[in-house]
């Protein structure tokens, strides 16, 4: 039913979308990938299950705490592994790229084993009590959970478009990712504005990361490397540093993938994905946003 | 009363001294230029004064503050903006949206108020988005205010960054080369800007190529040749000083 598999499509593409901007505002603003950012967004993923099964806290409570998780998970990264391998305030020229990206991987690699370590190398089971609550409207199936990732997706994204556009903190941030120095001159407190770009893309991966959970009814540790990749392989193929480009790609990659084993052969799902990837690189290599050097 | 006092700056790069003790004050309200041939440490001045640059030793001293150490933001917040030798507008943004940029240090709604969009902020928005089209009006760029400011010309990214700078509702303005790259006729609109300016009461500290516009504008001029401050003082006293003559022409002795 393609309805359905359109549905589908733009849910997980929307996931997709959600994790691609977080890599989008961090690169707009440091210039480095954050190769943290998976692993976060698994934790965000642990964090809403275990408040939820453990803990039995309501949905809406292990969402707001996994969301606020991520967040303060944004925050120690920043000050402890990107912060000091900035130059001081004072000397403004460049940054330092490939060491704070170096640092990134580092966090990436102890927040992956602290994940063994805490929850186990199994995959766990998160039931939730709207798991297979669905509506149907003439032939189509609809999950509510479908319903609730959608929801969450578009408003923050439209939110987080609409921050950047209209808004002087919003502004501030685009004029930092264009030339940290200028924007410090003009009077713009980069440090805030870094630290509060690293801070929000957390966020948004950890909510991610809760989305993903209760839609696949389990959560694993490894779910934080698959995704990670997903994420790098949507903002090169949209462009880097292009809010547009992580939310096309996004949905385009989610939709491929998902007609792909609707209607092909559910092995091939990341190889059509990724010929398309390569294929867009071939004729636009900066992406289909991507923008050339100023 | 003395706005801007650098004190005794020093500031060397691997080796290459590039200021070597340079001390000048500049007065409220007065167009104080910098002359001296290429790498003489002019933009070097500049980048201290605003602290992009922190200087070896020395102190620079704004409204009687010492604000040498502090970050280039809060140098901004302190009354000071500066433009650039080579032009450093955003260019994927707006004309209205970089002006808007620059008022930054003077409106204050946080990631929350604005996530939560208040009366207040709206408001505020409002208000900047008018203060900018105003700026924009004063330079004579208002009817590019929506246009991306990379595809501006020239001359009319200097005038921008000129109303950017002034956004920050700068009491003291560093311009680095106002006019370079221009026509006669481009030349001749930024002089009247600048008096425009300087008639506002804004002190205004420039550095130029153009001797023309330095003679015209500037009531005092300071000279820098080698990192070291050789001369300073009116125009006309400028123009006969033995040492300035020597930096431009080489010395007879040579």
């Amino acid at each position: 039913m393609l309805a359905e598999q359109l549905i589908n499509g733009l849910t997980l593409g929307s996931i997709y979308a959600l994790i691609a901007i977080g890599y989008t505002l961090v690169f707009g603003v440091l210039d480095i990938i954050n190769m943290a950012h998976g692993e976060i967004f698994m934790f965000g993923a642990f964090a809403g299950m275990l408040m939820s099964m453990k803990l039995g806290a309501p949905l809406p409570v292990a969402f707001l705490g996994s969301v606020a998780l991520t967040a303060a998970m944004g925050y120690v990264l920043e000050l402890l592994a990107l912060r000091p391998l900035r130059r001081p305030s004072g000397n403004m020229e460049g940054n330092a790229g490939l060491s704070t990206l170096i640092s990134t991987i580092g966090v990436a690699i102890i927040l992956e084993n602290l994940s063994l370590k805490l929850f186990g190398a199994e995959n766990q089971p998160f039931r939730t009590s709207f798991g297979n609550v669905k509506f149907t409207i003439g032939p189509v199936n609809i999950y509510l959970i479908q319903i609730v990732i959608l929801l969450a997706s578009g408003v923050l994204i439209c939110g987080l478009a609409l921050w950047l556009k209209r808004s002087r903190s919003g502004r501030a941030l685009r004029a930092t990712a264009e030339s940290p120095e200028t924007a410090a001159l003009m009077g713009v407190d980069t440090k805030k504005i870094i630290t509060t770009a690293v801070v929000t893309a957390s966020a948004m991966a950890g909510t991610a990361g809760v989305l993903v959970a209760m839609s696949f009814s389990n959560v694993g540790t490894r779910m934080g490397v698959s995704m990670g990749l997903k994420g790098l392989a949507i903002i090169v193929f949209g462009g880097m540093g292009s809010v547009n480009g992580a939310l096309v790609g996004g949905i385009i990659l989610g939709m491929a993938e998902t007609l792909v084993v609707a209607y092909g052969d559910s092995g091939y799902r990341d190889a059509i994905a990724f010929v398309i990837i390569i294929g867009v690189l071939l004729l636009k290599p900066k992406g289909l946003f991507g923008q050339n050097a100023s | 009363m003395e706005v801007l006092k650098l004190v005794n700056i020093c500031k060397s790069f691997g080796g290459v001294s590039a200021l070597n003790g340079v001390s000048l004050s500049v007065k409220k309200g007065e167009i104080y230029g910098i002359i001296g041939p290429n790498g003489a440490g002019k933009t070097t001045l500049f980048n201290v004064a605003t602290a992009s640059v922190r200087p070896d030793s020395g102190n620079v001293v704004v409204n009687d503050e010492d604000i040498t150490g502090l970050p280039p933001h809060a140098v901004t917040k302190r009354g000071m903006a500066r433009t650039f030798q080579n032009i450093r507008l955003f260019n994927r943004m707006t004309l209205q949206e970089n002006v808007m940029v620059g008022m930054h240090c003077r409106t204050g709604s946080g990631v929350l108020r604005s996530v939560l969009r208040t009366s207040g902020q709206r408001s505020e928005e409002r208000e900047a988005k008018i203060r900018a089209m105003e700026l924009l009006d004063f330079v004579g760029l208002s009817k590019y205010f929506g246009k991306k400011a990379g595809i501006l010309s020239y001359g009319q990214q200097r005038k921008l960054e000129i109303a950017r700078a002034l956004a920050t509702s700068a009491s003291i303005l560093l311009l680095d080369e106002p006019v370079a790259g221009m026509n006669e006729s481009e030349t001749e609109d930024v002089y009247h800007l600048l008096t425009a300016i300087a008639y506002r009461g804004i002190t205004i500290v420039l550095i130029e190529h153009d001797m023309g516009l330095v003679m015209n504008l500037c009531g005092r001029v300071a000279v820098l040749d080698f990192g070291e401050l050789i001369a300073a003082g009116t125009p006309s006293e400028i123009k006969v000083h033995p040492l300035v003559i020597e930096a431009y022409l080489g010395s007879e002795r040579g």
